[in-house]
């Protein structure tokens, strides 16, 4: 705020809001002892928090649709079969997509089964042995550069 | 309210739609709604391999809830665990109530409003308990299997466990007779590690979308006796008991959306190769 960098007013805000924030349960909790009874900071809770939280969450959704837009493109075969794989599986997610053409469950569990499934257990083997791999080389002293702050041997 | 919302949800099948929009003006579960609900619902008893120990459970029976989500998943998690946490009252089923996420006490009031009939005839301390907040990571789970007290030596209101009628003879996972995990991250992971995989505790996941990825192995692989994902797998549930709700309701704006992501990705590769063969 000092600086006055780009918006900086909004740093400012959030610190009067975490001062508020701050305040109203303490002395909510002075008064009965019970945070969970405070009605200033529950009300701030619930008709300010929860809705700017579930906002953003909901505002992913946009970032979900415009890089659809923009990266879901048929440039190779490999990207046609994903294109392919992801629009069965999100047509399968939907209910409507049932009502439309009951293949869409089927073709997208398919997908889901013997497609992605496979690739997380693999995903979770792999990482498991790179741990058990990684755990070795510590103890050995061959991977110090993580907390001893030099380079691998 | 509540009332109304399954008025409407029933109202809305038999309504003319005269606009494509309208279910997101006015959702009221008027779209198709999930019929098959099936490979990720949560009571369902045998798993596509056949391995699930069997989600009975009975009266008496101790279950822990484990909120390990905050206000913006409500729309994911919350009607799974809704139902499930009327599933387990009506079953006669004791029930532990914790959370790892700081919003745990917005939760569970909002579970108290969701569930009022069912908590209406439950009495505090012999039926179900409310322990709190927990932190600690994997580290406090694995604790909580083998010592709670010494992770919730008072429950949220700060009364001792010992003087919690329901908790006198519960301290391990051995009194804990199933887990039901909802979150957003890596709560049941850590259970399935600290628990399911430790000690063979029945555990079920009622988690968002996201992770239907990472869970569905080891849903197939017997570890997890149900996956719920999502609002979708809510409404599915939602169904299974009979009493439409939020997930249900929601299920008009998924089904919209999803067609807009498909005819966005249709359109874009229209255009990517309407302009690609101008160029060539």
């Amino acid at each position: 705020m000092q600086r006055r960098g780009s918006n900086w007013a909004y740093s400012g805000w959030l610190i009067i809001l975490f001062f508020v924030m701050l305040l109203s349960g303490v002395a909510g909790y002075a008064a009965t002892g019970l945070q969970s009874s405070n009605f200033t900071y529950d009300w701030l809770f619930r008709n300010i928090y929860t809705p700017l939280g579930s906002t953003l969450y909901a505002i992913t959704g946009f970032y979900i649709f415009s890089a659809a837009y923009r990266a879901f493109r048929a440039r190779n075969i490999d990207a046609a079969l994903m294109l392919i794989a992801g629009c069965f599986v999100i047509m399968k997610n939907a209910p409507v997509g049932e009502a439309i053409w009951t293949g869409f469950s089927d073709v997208g569990s398919w997908f889901q089964l013997t497609g992605q499934v496979p690739g997380m257990r693999t995903f979770s083997l792999v990482g498991a042995l790179g741990m058990l791999a990684y755990g070795f080389r510590a103890l050995l002293g061959k991977e110090r550069g993580f907390y001893a702050g030099v380079g691998e041997e | 309210m509540r009332n109304e919302r399954v008025h409407l949800v029933k109202a809305g099948r038999h309504r003319q739609e005269g606009l494509l929009l309208d279910p997101l003006r006015r959702p009221d579960g008027a779209l198709p709604q999930p019929h098959r609900a099936a490979r990720q619902d949560i009571t369902q008893h045998e798993g596509p391999v056949g391995r699930h120990k069997p989600a009975h459970v009975e009266q008496g029976n101790i279950a822990i809830i484990n909120f390990g989500y905050g206000v913006s998943a409500w729309s994911e998690c919350h009607p799974g665990v809704t139902v499930c946490a009327k599933a387990l009252f009506r079953n006669g089923v004791k029930v532990i109530f914790m959370g790892p996420h700081y919003d745990v006490g917005l939760t569970m009031a909002r579970l108290q409003d969701t569930v009022s009939e069912d908590f209406a005839g439950k009495e505090y301390g012999v039926d179900w308990v409310y322990l709190g907040y927990i932190t600690g990571g994997e580290t406090a789970i694995s604790q909580l299997a083998n010592d709670m007290r010494s992770i919730f030596p008072t429950d949220a209101y700060g009364t001792p466990l010992d003087d919690i009628p329901m908790m006198r003879d519960v301290n391990t996972y051995a009194e804990i007779d199933l887990v039901l995990s909802s979150d957003t991250g890596d709560w049941g992971d850590y259970f399935l590690r600290q628990w399911q995989s430790t000690y063979g505790t029945r555990l079920a996941e009622v988690g968002i979308a996201m992770l239907a990825s990472s869970m569905m192995p080891y849903y197939l692989a017997g570890n997890l006796f149900g996956l719920s994902v999502g609002s979708r797998g809510g409404a599915e549930l939602e169904a299974l008991i009979g009493e439409p709700g939020d997930a249900t309701v929601s299920m008009d704006s998924i089904s919209l959306s999803h067609i807009l992501l498909v005819l966005a990705i249709v359109l874009a590769n229209i255009g990517y190769f309407a302009t690609r063969g101008r160029e060539g």
